[in-house]
């Protein structure tokens, strides 16, 4: 069925067969992602505001976030979560677990956490929301971010759709 | 003597469209990528807090020293002060947080001076982001710290503190 030369029937490269079968694939695939044939992908464009919380830092940290200034991924993606457009710095609260298994409110002294509310256009799905630099924003998700100033573990505590 | 002519087939053409097309999707993500603002003639200042560091260390680690950061960039080292080591524990019994020494261990505080640029994004020493809360080490002569970025300040060309940017 192939010959010395690679060739199939004698007549067509075995490497040229494998190419166009991987074209063939993308094309197919990507006509079943966008055409629906796989539920409803429609997406509608949404502007959106969510408030992240930056726990336990230290004074120079949380005043580097009160900088405010634009968001991005902390990952090696570096996509852009938005802009900070307020911050309020508060001295930090805390539920640790005692040795006798209690769970009470405390505060680390010295720390502080930061509620900053971030502005971003993006888009939304019939189940998910997106920034403009394609991350996913749900509430409780941890998000590694940085702004010029500062590099943070943020957690996502609430989002208001515009 | 075979006269062999060189046949353009079905098949090279789509192999030719598809590269076409990777090509034209890289220049276009070139292209279309936002043009960042930069600035120069500007210096970072920026302390690194290395927790609990053992007297030895201390001992070698001077101002004045060229020390290189992440591995990438030189720059040279304004500052040295230290502490006895405290770390920040929950009593597990009070609920209370308190600060413990940490015996025989010093927070050694290095602060460290580079030519920066900046971006909408970034400022960087050399090609190394800086920022508040980021880990980094400190290679010097005989030693490595690895620390924390817990402050940074930036100075214009005329040595004027720039505040927010």
């Amino acid at each position: 069925m192939i010959d010395k030369n690679g060739k199939l029937f004698s007549k067509i490269s075995i490497i040229d067969v494998v190419i166009v079968l991987a074209i063939v694939l993308c094309v197919s695939a990507a006509f079943i992602r966008f055409s629906g044939l796989l539920g409803d992908n429609s997406t509608t464009p949404v502007e959106f505001e969510y408030v992240i919380k930056i726990s336990k830092i230290r004074d120079k940290s949380a005043d580097a976030v009160l900088k405010k200034g634009a968001l991005y991924s902390n990952l090696s993606d570096g996509a852009y979560f938005g802009e900070i457009i307020s911050a309020k710095k508060r001295p930090n609260e805390d539920f640790p677990t005692l040795a006798d298994g209690s769970i009470i409110k405390t505060s680390a002294q010295d720390r502080y956490d930061v509620y900053a509310t971030v502005k971003t256009s993006g888009k939304q799905t019939k189940t998910a929301l997106y920034t403009s630099g394609g991350k996913k924003i749900e509430v409780g998700s941890l998000e590694y971010v940085s702004t010029k100033w500062v590099a943070a573990a943020a957690e996502i505590v609430s989002v208001t759709i515009k | 003597m075979n006269n062999q002519k060189k046949k353009f087939n079905f098949f090279d053409i789509l192999v030719y469209i598809l590269i076409a097309a990777i090509l034209v999707g890289v220049a276009y993500f070139l292209v279309s990528s936002p043009k960042e603002q930069t600035s120069s003639n500007t210096t970072l200042d920026f302390v690194v807090e290395v927790q609990a560091g053992t007297p030895d260390v201390l001992s070698l680690v001077n101002e004045g020293d060229a020390v290189t950061l992440s591995g990438k960039t030189e720059v040279t080292i304004k500052n040295v002060a230290s502490q006895p080591a405290q770390r920040l524990t929950l009593d597990q019994n009070s609920g209370k947080y308190k600060n413990t020494l940490v015996p025989e261990k010093f927070d050694i505080y290095v602060t460290v001076s580079g030519a920066a640029t900046q971006t909408d994004k970034d400022i960087s020493v050399g090609n190394t982001p800086v920022k508040v809360g980021m880990t980094t080490s400190l290679e010097g002569k005989g030693y490595s710290l690895n620390g924390t970025v817990i402050d940074m300040t930036l100075f214009d060309e005329n040595g004027e503190e720039i505040k927010n940017d």
